[in-house]
């Protein structure tokens, strides 16, 4: 409805209409592109006829951003140069199709049922149980989609063996748990578990099993209770009645406010106050809704939080599992150095919003949290470190700060071997900037052998500035290339060191596109912090955003992600989390 | 002989006042009754390609008849006659390491962010026209992911049940067995009875899409239900107890203890439990990954095939065969290669390897007693993968083959070459209409591959 709206308006102007402006960029994008681009057979399956079809014109975004970016580095088109009034031409469709986006989204999206993540499960049973149990061994990994995160309603597919499983991992817990049936008390367990209260049907069907129960009558219960769909799946806004607006949208309900937030900042049901204030129909308070979200992250259960969101941003909770160095070749790599490793990122991202850090931080933080064995990795003195656990400390070395100093993240961005600017480039290029790099064109890893035959190079530098020679290859590698030479003054587990993997001294220095020159980590992360601010707070806001809602993000959401982005921006992390919780996509939510 | 309908085993099993499936052995079925056996299908897939003329038969005569397969498919020499090579096969709208296999058995357009294959696959769609009296209609098996993508949705996901629902794969020997036989249900019927009426009430509140999501929970509790009327047959426990003199090594009383060490052990383990499911009338049809779509896999177990004693590098920097240098992003910065030549020589000895175990999974077919035959003769199996040469990732004339008797529906020891390319989905079409579907299109295509 906002289409038509919009473009009747428009075409009462006496100037260009919007419409006319989208049919000949439009027009212009389909002639320069779809020779190769169009149909069925559509190069890299990239079909541009299809795109201009799509209604609203706003849906193509994402398509047309990945576009924009493979005309921006030079990528496409591959075998003509663009006159300059081309490039302006598509310049001007490319903005048009934000604008449109920005102009018609900004709605609340839906939150589709799905099931808890393993995780979730795991912090449910401990919840209602008392009983931490490892699930690792006994459901199978979550698989992600591009969104990044396990928690989304894209991947959490309900099979009958994920059900057979988990009902294994109740039968387990419930088994471990203390239950007493003398001060069992139903109506309460049932509402912690159902994460809403009871209704009169489930309390009687309960009850009737346990008149004059005994403890084993009590466990098959309560394990009964634990394997309901109410539980294992997020449904508890399912009796929210509600009527939906004109805009097709209700307000989430008090107890699906209450899960939102705990499965947020806890990977974990609400707790009693939570289920109390949803009760009291006190959530949807703005100033109660933060106040909860203020005592839920300091809680030590608020650690999850950052271990879940910062472990799968950045890609550090592969550590010790997807990667793991050779136990016998580098035996200094132990389980618990990599666990620490971890949590150093983990605690990292909680004190930027807990303590409410500004934007900067993320790059710039003088702030780290260590354990002994970290810190002795670190090379940094144990002496005031407390013999167990983690303590925060202050960095000397000005190459450690923020989070591309963190050992975890350059181990993840490394090869078993050795390291890889170009993988750290794609890194950061991808998970801080949400620029990534398009995808090699096929037949990009064959390299000219006579180039390192006859060519002269030294070091791993050296090496890629000379696989960059072929046209093909320089003009994307010229971006992603430098990020990861700042960052060669790291070895593959993350220790400083002044020679690369083939023996060269390390050079550092780099530029970034526009001609920003930098020199080293500190020197990378500073021009990131000036020159690229907006694209770092827009790529945070959207990785927070899209956790918080577990969905992939859609172009409607971008309206969201850019007022987050200017919260982030101006007031640091605490703002943008309670920006999420005020949000309309967080309060509310599009009944189809 | 001719060769009648079969009789709806659905509606003899009612009257016989069973429930569920009859496996398929002379015992059960009397003498004399040409009730034929069903078609049951196959599909194993392999990743990263297979490089140029390391697969396509290399003596063919004018009419397209095999006097020779490729000397990388030697496995399945004696088998040849029942062989049929479609040429110029591709999944118009999806290919690579993960479009490619995501659509490998729907032929459907990929998207990433809706995690769509295009539908339904073909394994999904038999299962729900045919797999009715089956306690897993469609089995899907897949071996254990290693290295990076090893989480990744499309390399991961075979089979699809739709949008959105890639199948769920087990990985384990000892799991699938529980599935099949064990019971492997934890909640008991009452239980599941309870939850289905929960579900049940809590469908009737939701969204419309949302109710499709419940009622992807509630095909669950129906599986979960199914399996333990399946175990309790005592025809069940009949068939398995006879799998041992077959050459299938389980036992009803001695479940498996342990996941295989040696890889190729635990693939022949998974592609046994396969045969056994279809032979067992558990399971109508079976996908089985044989590695996911991109894999990284070192093969070290590969030893002294296609005259190499070892290969080195994994599976997927292999199939980068032309570029020996070590030096690209797909290798792990250890390995390199002497030459060109060595490195094609470590790929195609690592694909036929796999063809050694694809091979050795028609003789299994062909080694379990059916009415009028073998399981193999009444099997349609696809091999093959999503990729032709995985150096240049081709997407053109995919190395697939097919193989069995599908129950007289597949005339074997032939190459089939119409010149034109053919969407895989008429390859689908013509399994499903073997198979006895009234299907008239899959996808966007409406003409069955002629596989007679």
């Amino acid at each position: 409805m906002g289409v038509l709206f919009a473009s009747a308006v428009l075409a009462l102007a006496p100037s260009v209409s919007a419409d006319e402006r989208h049919d000949e960029g439009a027009e212009l994008f389909a002639s320069l592109c779809s020779d190769c681009h169009a149909g069925r057979s559509a190069e890299a399956g990239y079909d541009v006829v299809a795109l201009l079809e799509q209604r609203p014109i706003a849906a193509s975004l994402f398509d047309v951003r990945r576009g924009r970016a493979m005309v921006a580095t030079g990528a496409m088109p591959p075998d003509f140069e663009l006159t300059a009034e081309e490039r302006a031409g598509l310049a001007a469709y490319f903005e048009h199709v934000e604008r449109e986006a920005h102009e018609q989204g900004g709605g609340a999206g839906v939150e589709p049922v799905r099931r808890l993540t393993r995780t979730e499960l795991r912090g449910t049973l401990r919840e209602l149980l008392g009983v931490d149990l490892e699930l690792d061994a006994l459901l199978p990994a979550e698989l992600v989609a591009d969104d990044g995160f396990e928690a989304s309603s894209a991947t959490l597919f309900v099979h009958a063996q994920w059900i057979d499983r988990a009902s294994a991992a109740v039968r387990i817990a419930v088994d471990r748990a203390a239950l007493d049936p003398t001060t069992f008390d139903l109506p309460a367990f049932l509402r912690r578990a159902f994460r809403r209260p009871p209704t009169a049907d489930e309390l009687e069907r309960y009850r009737a099993d346990l008149v004059d129960a005994d403890t084993a009558t009590l466990r098959a219960t309560v394990a009964a209770i634990c394997m309901s769909p109410n539980v294992l799946l997020r449904v508890e806004d399912a009796t929210n009645d509600t009527a939906p607006d004109a805009d097709g949208e209700r307000p989430v309900g008090q107890f699906g406010l209450a899960s939102r937030l705990s499965f947020l900042l806890w990977a974990a049901p609400p707790d009693d106050e939570l289920l109390d204030l949803a009760a009291a129909g006190r959530l949807s308070d703005g100033r109660v809704l933060e106040a909860q979200a203020r005592r839920l992250i300091e809680d030590p259960r608020g650690l999850e939080f950052a271990r879940v969101f910062a472990g799968q941003w950045f890609g550090t909770h592969h550590l010790g599992t997807r990667v793991k160095p050779d136990p016998i070749d580098n035996p200094f790599m132990t389980d618990s150095l990599m666990a620490a490793m971890r949590e150093e990122v983990a605690r990292f991202v909680h004190h930027l919003f807990r303590d409410e850090r500004p934007l900067d931080d993320l790059l710039t933080s003088r702030a780290t949290f260590v354990d002994r064995e970290l810190a002795q990795h670190y090379r940094i003195d144990t002496d005031a470190l407390p013999s167990e656990g983690f303590a925060r400390v202050e960095l000397i070395d000005s190459r450690r700060r923020g989070v591309l100093g963190k050992a975890g993240v350059l181990m993840v961005t490394s090869h078993p071997d050795r390291t890889s600017p170009v993988v750290r480039g794609a890194w950061i290029l991808d998970e801080l900037l949400g620029t990534p790099p398009p995808p090699p064109p096929p037949g990009a890893s064959e390299f000219d052998d006579a180039l390192f035959e006859d060519g002269e190079f030294e070091g791993t530098r050296g090496m890629l500035e000379l696989h960059r020679q072929p046209t093909s290859c320089a003009s994307c590698h010229a971006t992603i290339d430098p990020l990861g030479f700042a960052l060669e003054g790291f070895d593959r587990f993350g220790r400083t060191r002044a020679h690369d993997d083939e023996g060269f001294a390390v050079d550092t220095s780099g530029v970034l596109p526009g001609g920003i020159e930098f020199r080293g980590p500190t020197g990378l992360s500073r021009a990131l912090v000036e020159h690229r601010r907006g694209d770092l707070a827009r790529e945070a806001s959207r990785r927070l955003l899209s956790y918080a809602l577990a969905r992939p993000l859609t172009w409607r959401d971008e309206r969201t992600v850019t007022e987050l982005a200017a919260t982030l921006e101006a007031d640091g992390f605490g703002a943008l989390l309670r920006g999420v919780l005020a949000s309309r996509p967080f309060l509310r939510v599009e009944v189809q | 002989m001719s060769r009648r309908l079969p009789v709806s085993r659905r509606s003899f099993l009612k009257g016989a006042g069973a429930v569920l499936a009859l496996p398929h052995l002379e015992a059960l079925v009397p003498r004399g009754c040409d009730a034929a056996p069903p078609v049951r299908a196959a599909w194993l897939y392999i990743p990263n390609g297979v490089a140029t003329g390391s697969w396509w038969p290399t003596g063919v005569d004018a009419g397209g008849a095999i006097a020779r397969l490729n000397p990388r498919l030697a496995a399945f020499e004696r088998f040849t006659d029942r062989l049929l090579f479609p040429r110029n096969v591709w999944t118009p709208r999806g290919n690579g390491h993960g479009a490619g296999t995501a659509t490998w058995l729907t032929s459907g357009g990929w998207n990433d962010r809706e995690v769509d294959a295009g539908g339904a696959s073909v394994d999904q769609i038999a299962a729900r026209e045919l797999g009715d009296d089956c306690v897993v209609p469609a089995l899907s098996l897949s071996a254990r992911g290693e290295g990076f993508f090893a989480a990744d949705v499309p390399r991961n996901s075979l089979s699809w049940a739709g949008t959105g629902r890639p199948v769920f794969r087990e990985t384990d020997p000892r799991s699938v067995f529980r599935l099949l036989f064990g019971g492997g249900v934890e909640a008991d019927r009452s239980l599941l009875d309870d939850l289905r009426t929960q579900a049940e009430t809590l469908k009737r509140r939701v969204s419309e899409s949302d109710a499709e999501r419940l009622e992807a929970y509630l095909d669950a509790i129906r599986d979960l239900e199914r399996r333990i009327a399946f175990v309790q047959d005592e025809r069940t426990r009949a068939r398995l107890e006879s799998a041992r003199e077959h050459g299938l090594p389980f036992d009803a009383d001695a479940p498996l203890d342990a996941v295989p060490e040696e890889h190729g052990a635990y693939l022949d383990l998974m592609l046994d439990l396969a045969a056994l499911a279809l032979w067992s009338g558990a399971s109508r049809v079976a996908s089985v990954m044989l590695d996911h779509g991109q894999s990284n896999r070192y093969c070290t177990f590969v030893r002294d095939v296609n005259g190499v004693d070892e290969v080195a590098g994994t599976w997927h920097a292999l199939s980068h065969w032309r570029d020996a240098s070590g030096r690209s992003e797909d290798d792990d910065g250890v390995t390199s290669w002497s030459s060109v030549d060595s490195k094609r020589a470590m790929y195609d000895a690592v694909v036929e390897w796999h063809n050694q175990r694809a091979a050795r999974f028609l003789e299994r077919l062909d080694a379990l007693p059916e009415v009028d035959g073998t399981l193999l003769d009444h099997a349609l199996v696809m091999y093959g993968s999503s990729i032709s040469d995985g150096h240049d990732h081709g997407e053109l004339d995919l190395p697939v083959l097919l193989a069995g008797g599908a129950g007289g529906a597949l005339r074997g020891g032939r190459v089939l070459d119409s010149g034109g390319r053919i969407d895989l989905a008429s390859v689908h079409l013509a399994a499903l209409r073997a198979m006895g579907s009234g299907a008239e299109s899959f996808g966007e295509v409406d003409t069955p591959l002629a596989l007679t």
